[in-house]
């Protein structure tokens, strides 16, 4: 392959300076999410790439870190609302998705977020970077009788694949059966699988590792972990800290566990490699005052390097490189926000992934 | 590529192999300096390293960087900072030779000058329009004006 850069004489064609494909892939993979967006517009090679769906997997782990996504009403009159920085993104929702979503629990994996209708047995499936959002129609009527389920997205490590799971509980709590079901990317029908989780599940689910985690009431209330195993699909318990009433984060990528339930401060623990817990580090709130009591304070998720809470309707950060508290007084730049969660953004296009022929409109 | 059978090297300190360039220029490198390129570890190991290998895509100009940058890299008791320094100044120069940069590197396989060059110019697309970055890439298949309204239109915000 010798790309000559033969000398200029007069009459030739000017000197081609351009790069094979996986040399230009390279680079782009180097670059944040939202440069690549505006890199979609040079010209139709390059949006090729960057649309990619393994691209767009592969660019997310390695140079972007969760953010912390508030999804706000649409407003009626105002504008579409939307701000990005490091450690944010705030966006409006589209009218079609805030009725069937009364911002319950969302589950989120490399920059797609879903949800279950409340209306119908519908899934939604969206991400708000891109603003593209997809539903995929209910093919289970029986859902009558039915809690609203849980839902969780993950992605298998080796194929590339992404899976929603599902799983139900009848109203009738004298019924302890849990349904578990897979949605397949690209596949329209939900099959039922045989492993459901052993207990109750609180809160919405963290994506890390190849599972999807979900914090679960143990004994005396100790916080416990059941993990659903993409590739497997199996769920087991995950080991766990003895701690109390503490929040699963996605601390960059890693399985993290707040602990706010503590008095003298907040402890993150992160899991490491071979499922071992370690504590991160421990924040304390007291000799830094505006704090005066825990209950009040809520883990929103990982924001850039920082752990973001709320406390008071205001953010409250905990930079975990720099091992310092600021508390962000700006009750209004903070919309009224109902979706609270962490995101890892992407370019990833739901409509591609599940072959959805229509996109609903984002417009509020 | 045949191998030739003699093995009358001279005892010698530092083994030194040879490149030749597409313009017929030649490079001495210490054999530990281009042991960072995998393409020429590889050689080495099969022992087709003892005439002077061809690099028919490499130009002299190029190649002198590329052998200066493998024996800076090579060289023992640099501090971290100090190469990050040379480092720098090493790669400040036009794109077209940075592109050259990449591509001796991709052919060579060489990760280190392959990170350090797809870096920078990263760094660079980054603060340019879309057609700054046509005219970078040499890139003729733009879109019509309608398909270039639509990718805009999609994510407006983030052309602000």
């Amino acid at each position: 392959m010798a790309s000559h850069h033969s000398s200029s004489s007069l009459g030739e064609t000017p000197t081609r300076s351009s790069l094979p494909l996986d040399l230009l892939r390279d680079i782009l993979s180097r670059l944040p999410t939202v440069s690549l967006l505006k890199l979609r517009s040079v010209c139709r090679e390059w949006r090729d790439i960057i649309d990619d769906p393994h691209f767009a997997a592969h660019a997310t782990s390695g140079v972007e870190s969760p953010r912390i996504l508030l999804l706000s009403q649409p407003s009626r009159g105002a504008g579409r609302q939307f701000v990005m920085d490091d450690e944010f993104l705030v966006t409006s929702l589209p009218k079609s998705a805030t009725k069937p979503w009364l911002y319950g629990d969302g589950a989120s994996c490399n920059g797609l977020l879903c949800f279950n209708s409340l209306c119908d047995s519908a899934t939604y499936i969206l991400n708000p970077l891109t603003q593209e959002i997809i539903s995929l129609p209910g093919v289970n009527p029986s859902h009558e009788g039915w809690l609203p389920p849980r839902i969780g997205i993950g992605v298998d490590r080796l194929t590339g694949r992404y899976k929603i799971v599902r799983l139900s509980c009848p109203r009738d709590r004298a019924v302890p059966i849990v349904r578990a079901e897979v949605l397949d990317q690209g596949s329209r029908s939900w099959r039922e699988i045989a492993s459901v989780p052993p207990s109750c599940l609180l809160g919405g689910p963290v994506f890390a590792t190849g599972s999807i985690h979900w914090e679960a009431a143990g004994e005396d209330g100790l916080t416990r972990i059941s993990s659903f195993d993409i590739a497997r699909e199996e769920f087991a318990w995950t080991p766990c800290p003895e701690v109390r009433d503490a929040h699963l984060v996605d601390l960059r990528g890693v399985l993290g566990l707040v602990d706010s339930s503590r008095q003298e401060g907040v402890d993150v623990w992160a899991m490491e490699e071979g499922g071992r817990w370690a504590k991160r580090c421990n924040i304390r709130l007291n000799s830094w005052c505006p704090v005066t009591s825990h209950r009040l304070l809520t883990v929103l998720g990982c924001g850039g390097q920082k752990i973001v809470f709320r406390y008071l309707e205001s953010p409250l950060f905990y930079d975990l490189v720099t091992d310092e508290l600021e508390y962000v007084h700006r009750a209004g730049d903070m919309p009224a926000a109902h979706g609270w969660s962490s995101i890892t953004v992407s370019l990833l296009s739901p409509a591609k992934l599940w072959n959805a022929d229509k996109v609903l409109p984002w417009v509020a | 590529m045949s191998s030739s059978s003699s093995s009358s090297l001279p005892p010698c300190p530092k083994k030194m192999i040879t490149l030749k360039s597409s313009d017929g220029e030649t490079f001495q490198i210490e054999e530990t300096a281009a042991l960072q390129s995998k393409t020429l570890e590889n050689m080495i190991d099969e022992n087709c390293a003892s005439t002077p290998i061809p690099l028919r895509s490499i130009n002299g100009k190029i190649l002198a960087k590329v052998v200066e940058f493998c024996n800076k890299h090579a060289e023992v008791g640099v501090d971290a900072e100090s190469l990050h320094a040379w480092d720098a100044e090493f790669v400040n120069v036009e794109y077209t030779t940075l592109f050259d940069y990449i591509l001796a590197a991709n052919f060579l396989e060489i990760p280190t000058l392959l990170d350090l060059a797809s870096g920078v110019v990263g760094d660079m697309i980054k603060g340019k329009t879309p057609d700054e970055i046509r005219k970078m890439f040499n890139i003729n298949d733009a879109f019509s004006p309608e398909e270039e309204e639509e990718v805009r239109r999609a994510n407006q915000w983030a052309f602000e």
